[in-house]
């Protein structure tokens, strides 16, 4: 997998900031298949994910922007991708108890017991991701999906994601500071 | 928040309140990811939607609706059919 961050753009709308996104994933992933950017197509599927094609092979890309933000990841196409680039902010209860469970929140609680801006957008961050690897968006709820932090240190956590619906088992990694936080989420589709 | 008495109203006061764009500003062919800034606006978006009725609408038939047009066309559908709260 590869990973490219750029945080020197500013001001950007919202289009600007998604072109971004994608002249960074096709730098991702031409370094991933050692070849030119310009040798990259991006293409979508009908839901609206995205990937790319070097000659006549695929590749996962997914892309992620916020004011000033742009990131962009690749990997083989045999893992499904998702990337997610946030800045912790707050949550109302209402919105808080639609995206979380109960077990969850209190899992957090612990974990990041000073910070709540930060667990609490760290773990819509995690899910983001996961829904962005899956190709669904907010098509699917994100009740429908368990949080399972496995480990945790000073500006990471690592761990899985448990699909209800899907029945599947995703991998989670967030990078985070108290200003921004990245997070990705992969499966592998061969197992 | 109070309900309006149309689902046109309530649809753009809805977005009003989420987004913070003013009511006349929004077209009926808006995209709602158009509108809001990110997905966590979009998530709060649908909040708003669901949680105006006294039964949950069906989230997967919620997450269909890409314009505001077709917001307010299933708000109608809903409250033609049941009490809102």
């Amino acid at each position: 997998m590869y990973i490219l961050k750029s945080s020197t753009i500013n001001n950007l709308d919202k289009p600007q900031q998604h072109t971004a996104g994608q002249g960074l994933a096709k730098l991702a992933c031409a370094t991933l298949a050692q070849t030119k950017p310009s040798e990259v197509q991006l293409f979508y599927t009908t839901t609206g994910q995205p990937h790319a094609k070097v000659k006549d092979r695929t590749y996962s890309i997914s892309i992620a922007h916020t004011k000033n933000l742009v990131a962009a990841l690749a990997a083989t196409y045999s893992k499904r991708i998702g990337l997610d680039v946030e800045y912790p902010r707050s949550f109302s209860n209402k919105i808080l108890a639609a995206f979380l469970n109960q077990p969850e929140i209190k899992i957090l609680r612990e974990l990041f017991p000073k910070n709540k801006k930060l667990r609490e957008t760290l773990a819509w961050s995690c899910k983001e991701a996961y829904l962005k690897a899956a190709g669904l968006g907010l098509r699917q709820h994100p009740l429908s999906l368990n949080i399972q932090i496995k480990n945790k240190t000073k500006s990471k956590i690592t761990g899985k994601i448990l699909d209800t619906k899907k029945g599947r088992e995703a991998f989670i990694q967030a990078k985070f500071t108290s200003k921004q936080i990245i997070a990705i989420s992969y499966y592998d589709t061969t197992k | 928040m109070t309900l309006p008495n149309n689902p046109k109203d309530f649809v753009y006061n809805s977005i009003h309140k989420v987004t913070g764009k003013p009511v006349d500003s929004i077209q009926p062919n808006d995209l709602l990811t158009s509108l809001v800034t990110d997905s966590i606006q979009l998530f709060e978006l649908i909040l708003e939607l669901e949680n105006a009725f006294a039964i949950e609408p069906d989230y997967d038939e919620l997450v269909k609706i890409q314009t505001v047009q077709q917001a307010v066309e299933f708000v109608e559908k809903i409250y033609v059919t049941q009490p809102t709260q």
